[in-house]
């Protein structure tokens, strides 16, 4: 089954290796944003099914996007996944207080992403 | 004041006695003249008598020697008087020296006299003294100060020289030396010197002068050597005392510049004395440390939530007399705290345990710098995992083929790539887990956890692994429940099983065993692999540390596993060590106990202490001073730390708590082994430490074992029956099991046997089926250890059979079996608890140790109450 995953990570190289993942692995169509900013506009316009947002951001870091994700009645309802090279365990709690659907760590396997974001969301 | 007045007493009692000496003398004398010359008128009337005179002269000559003889011997007795008073009164041997060359000048009617002091760094003789008679001779005195004189230079230097007195009736026979000069300048006739010996070591030389010609005499000579003895010895006497001053304020000196706190302990843990440093890093007058214990100066004014416990190792080392080294926190009377370091070193004096010394240091300066490496190394690693999530993604995607073809070489490169940068993830999980857990920011969340549950976890986990590598992992089902962080523990088992499985070879076992003790359970995994070298066993728990820098290639381990699980394990207030098996392989040991100390660990900055790895602590009770080292170093290489004792005022003094067995030599002190067992037990009513004898005695059976005891071994040792026994007795209470071993073989029936009977256990040994089913129901053992192969049928029928008797269906049960075999054998083979080991593959001990655990808790399932083996 098809779905559109929105990639918000400051890094490119990370973005495209993620996108990359996703497309071949599992056929998805990918939407990528280097910005908060722009990550919220294109998420209010093109509605994805996922949002996969990283942590470590300067500007808007990924909590206070989540933030505005969660606060925009657009984009409320759009599940979020944290990808974070942020591991111990008090930032877990932190993140997984702020609400967000799920925590995956970086580095990940690109070749398991999409079953692991699949199975996290109930998806499939 | 005292000597001029002591010198004007003097006087009038030697005039006196001189007087009276002359008195009685010139009596005689003339009643002597007399006598002759009333005889002599009548001698000379007879002209044959003319000798008549001559014998007046003679008579008088006579007399006048009588009188010399007589007043010598009053000068002498009078010499000795003085000399006497003199010695005998307290005085510096410089006054003394002083009082001694007047009286020997006045009474001999010298003119001077003079002391030179053997000067032993330049070799010469050195003016020390000298005394004058008034008005002729300070002028004397006065040149003779600061003047030096080589060996053989003037008289003094002669009697130096010769080591004997020497007298000059005519001084001008010297070879002129200034000294000479001066004296004869003064006009000095004769002369004469002594040398003041200790031994045969001239220390100094006195010399006397006259102006008058005086000849050698023999008296006066013998007289002065006398004098020269006493003086002697009180110039030997006050060297050795200033030589003990010089020392002793060196020491001090020393002691007042270290940095390092030092304390002094008596063998009560008082302080006898500390330097200035100690005093100052403990906020407390020099002065007030005296006399009180030592843990209490350290940890005594630490706030209630930090307070230690009995565990704390401060006090146990200043219990113990072991040397013992660590870091710890001190409390200052204050309240406020520092870490040290601290090295605790016990004095033996002849054997015997007098006091020991306390040396600390702050290194809060070492912490500091710690917490900053660490929150480096923090950051470092956030800043890695970035760009390796890009290679790391890039080269899976590249790898997986999913983007297209790679032709193989390129395949083979991209497989390196990608294990390398798994492997630097890995390293980079590890080092952050390890900051993590020592810095204390990731606090452990203790519950109740069954530990069964977690050793199956991390089994299962392991699972994939071991089957990989064909190493077989097996557990027993022992229950105890801990209070613990279940993932922690969780961590560190697989970290230990992974390790297991690494350096296992294919067709191994790796067994995974619990054993309860008084305060907590001993967690062992066992393996069969190459081992570790003694000498590594402390520091494979070090980071970055792995026995062979190979391994870490081959194997993509990170080095920090182990330094990981000692972090943890401390954290639970437990210990995790390494052993040498006998045999083959490695086990790994951590304790834990059942409920973890002091929370308050975890809180303090700089994390962890890092204290050495616990180890079964064992009281090796032992007169002999050339076995007992060597017993020391037996246990020592297996992972015991031991505590020696030589006499049975030690053993009782060190057997506490902390020692979990004691190994006693019945041979004691002359006291005989069975008469200390009593004391001992009174010291701990409970039994809880088990007492193992050592004796030269035959091998007895174990129901002779003398009440109290609970082990025996044999002398002259053999190591694997010590290490066999300890195991034993640190196993559990000997209770009185049975154990039917069903094998056809009858020698390797009677070794597994032999191996059991010395367990306290009682064995039958079944070589058919048909005895083994006859057994089981008449002997009624509590486990089966059985072979697989048997004439008459096999194994298999055996355990069909019970499964199919209600009593019998859940017996445990060991498969001891020659071959491996197949899952679904297994399945058919299981009764109650079963455990499958292969024959050649397993160590003796371990099987009994299995064997133990089993029983152990196949009783507490049954709820048997423990029968302890009255021995």
């Amino acid at each position: 089954m098809a779905h559109r995953i929105l990639i918000i990570d400051d890094e490119e190289d990370i973005r495209e290796v993620a996108a990359l993942s996703l497309e071949t692995v599992a056929g998805w169509e990918v939407l990528v944003a280097s910005s908060g900013a722009q990550g919220l506009a294109c998420a209010i316009e093109r509605q994805p099914d996922a949002i996969l947002l990283d942590v470590m951001m300067p500007g808007m870091d990924g909590p206070t996007i989540f933030r505005e994700l969660r606060k925009n009645p657009a984009t409320a309802r759009i599940p979020v996944l944290l990808l974070t090279a942020k591991v111990q365990s008090s930032d877990q709690r932190r993140f997984a207080d702020l609400g967000v659907d799920a925590i995956l760590f970086k580095p990940f396997d690109p070749l398991t992403l999409s079953t692991q974001i699949a199975s996290l969301l109930g998806w499939k | 004041m005292q000597e001029q007045t002591t010198a004007a007493t003097e006087q009038p009692g030697r005039t006196a006695r001189r007087g009276f000496s002359y008195v009685s003398a010139i009596l005689l004398g003339l009643a002597l003249a007399l006598a002759f010359g009333v005889l002599a008128p009548r001698l000379a009337a007879n002209p044959r008598l003319s000798a008549g005179p001559l014998i007046f002269i003679a008579g008088a000559v006579a007399a006048i020697l009588v009188l010399r003889l007589l007043v010598q011997r009053e000068h002498r007795v009078a010499l000795q008087l003085v000399m006497s008073e003199i010695v005998g009164e307290n005085t510096s041997p410089e006054i003394a020296a002083m009082r001694i060359l007047e009286a020997l000048c006045v009474s001999q009617g010298w003119d001077v006299a003079i002391k030179w002091e053997v000067n032993a760094e330049v070799n010469r003789l050195e003016f020390c003294s000298g005394w004058g008679a008034p008005g002729r001779t300070e002028t004397l005195i006065q040149e003779g100060m600061g003047l030096m004189l080589d060996k053989g230079e003037g008289l003094p230097g002669r009697v130096w020289q010769d080591g004997r007195p020497a007298w000059l009736t005519d001084l001008t026979s010297l070879p002129r030396s200034p000294h000479t000069q001066a004296i004869l300048h003064h006009r000095m006739v004769s002369g004469c010197a002594v040398p003041v010996r200790v031994g045969n070591k001239v220390l100094a030389v006195l010399e006397f002068y006259c102006h008058f010609s005086l000849r050698e005499n023999r008296e006066t000579l013998a007289a002065l050597e006398t004098v020269a003895a006493s003086l002697g010895q009180m110039l030997a006497r006050s060297h050795e005392r200033g030589r003990a001053e010089k020392l002793y304020r060196e020491q001090e000196i020393l002691l007042d510049s270290v940095a390092d706190g030092i304390c002094g302990l008596d063998r009560h843990g008082l302080v006898s004395f500390a330097n200035p440093a100690a005093a100052r890093l403990l906020g407390i007058a020099a002065s007030s440390l005296a006399g009180k214990p030592v843990h209490d100066l350290l940890h005594a004014s630490a706030p209630p939530r930090r307070q230690c416990n009995q565990d704390c190792p401060l006090r146990r080392s200043s219990a113990n007399y072991k040397a013992a080294a660590g870091e710890d926190t001190i409390f200052r009377s204050d309240g406020s705290s520092f870490p040290a370091e601290y090295v605790l070193t016990p004095i033996l004096d002849e054997g015997h345990f007098s006091g020991s010394v306390l040396s600390f240091r702050d290194i809060s300066q070492r912490y500091a710098l710690d917490r900053l490496k660490d929150e480096f190394i923090s950051t470092v690693s956030h800043e890695l995992r970035t760009p390796l999530t890009s290679i790391r993604g890039a080269l899976g995607l590249l790898s997986s083929g999913i983007l297209g073809k790679v032709n193989d070489k390129a395949a083979n490169l991209l497989r390196i790539a990608l294990t390398n940068s798994d492997r630097l993830v890995r390293l980079i999980n590890d080092i952050l887990d390890l900051e993590r857990i020592q810095s204390g920011k990731e606090p452990l969340a203790f519950r109740p956890v069954q530990l069964a549950e977690i050793v199956r976890q991390a089994i299962d986990g392991m699972q994939p692994v071991a089957e990989a590598a064909g190493v077989q992992l097996i557990h027993d089902t022992t229950q105890v429940e801990i209070s613990a962080d279940p993932d922690r523990l969780l961590q560190v088992l697989t970290n230990l099983l992974s390790n297991a499985v690494k350096f296992s070879p294919p067709n191994s076992t790796i067994s995974v065993m619990l054993r309860p003790g008084v305060s907590g359970v001993t967690l062992s995994v066992i393996d069969q692999g190459r081992g570790i070298p003694a000498d590594k066993l402390d520091a494979i728990f070090g980071r970055f540390q792995q026995v062979d820098v190979l391994d870490s290639r081959q194997k993509g381990g990170s080095g920090l596993g182990l330094a990981i699980c000692r972090t943890i394990v401390l954290q639970h207030s437990g210990r995790i060590w390494a052993e040498r098996n006998p045999v083959c392989g490695s086990t790994f040991r951590v304790f834990l106990p059942y409920k973890p100390v002091s929370p308050a660990l975890s809180e303090t900055p700089g994390g962890v202490f890092d204290q050495a790895p616990g180890r079964g602590t064992i009281l090796l009770a032992d007169a002999n001073g050339a076995t007992r080292p060597q017993i020391a170093a037996q246990l020592n290489r297996h992972g015991y730390r031991v505590v020696e004792t030589a006499t049975v005022e030690q053993t009782l003094a060190a057997a506490h708590e902390g020692v979990e067995a004691i190994l006693l030599d019945t041979s004691l002190d002359g006291m005989n082994g069975w008469e200390i067992l009593p004391l001992l037990r009174r010291l701990d009513p409970e039994a809880r430490t088990p007492v193992v004898l050592l004796s030269v005695e035959n091998r007895q059976k174990p129901a002779d074992l003398p009440a109290h005891a609970e082990g025996w071994v044999a002398m002259p040792l053999n190591e694997d029956a010590l290490l066999g026994e300890l195991a034993r007795v640190l196993c559990g209470p000997g209770e009185k099991a049975r154990i039917l071993v069903v094998e056809d073989d009858v020698d390797l029936a009677r070794i597994i046997g032999d191996v059991f009977s010395r367990d306290t256990i009682e064995v039958q040994l079944a070589y058919t089926l048909q005895a083994a089913l006859d057994a089981c129901f008449g002997f009624k053992p509590h486990l089966l250890v059985l072979d697989i192969g048997l004439p008459d049928g096999d194994g298999f029928n055996v355990v069909d059979w019970l499964r199919n008797n209600e009593n019998l269906a859940r017996l445990p049960l060991v498969v001891y079996s020659g071959r491996e075999l197949t899952p679904a054998e297994c399945r058919q083979l299981t009764l109650g608890p079963t455990h499958f080991l292969t024959k050649a593959r397993v160590q003796p001990q371990q099987l009994e140790a299995l064997v133990l655990t089993m029983l152990r808790s196949s009783r507490q399932m049954e709820e048997t109450p423990v029968v302890r083996n009255p021995g």
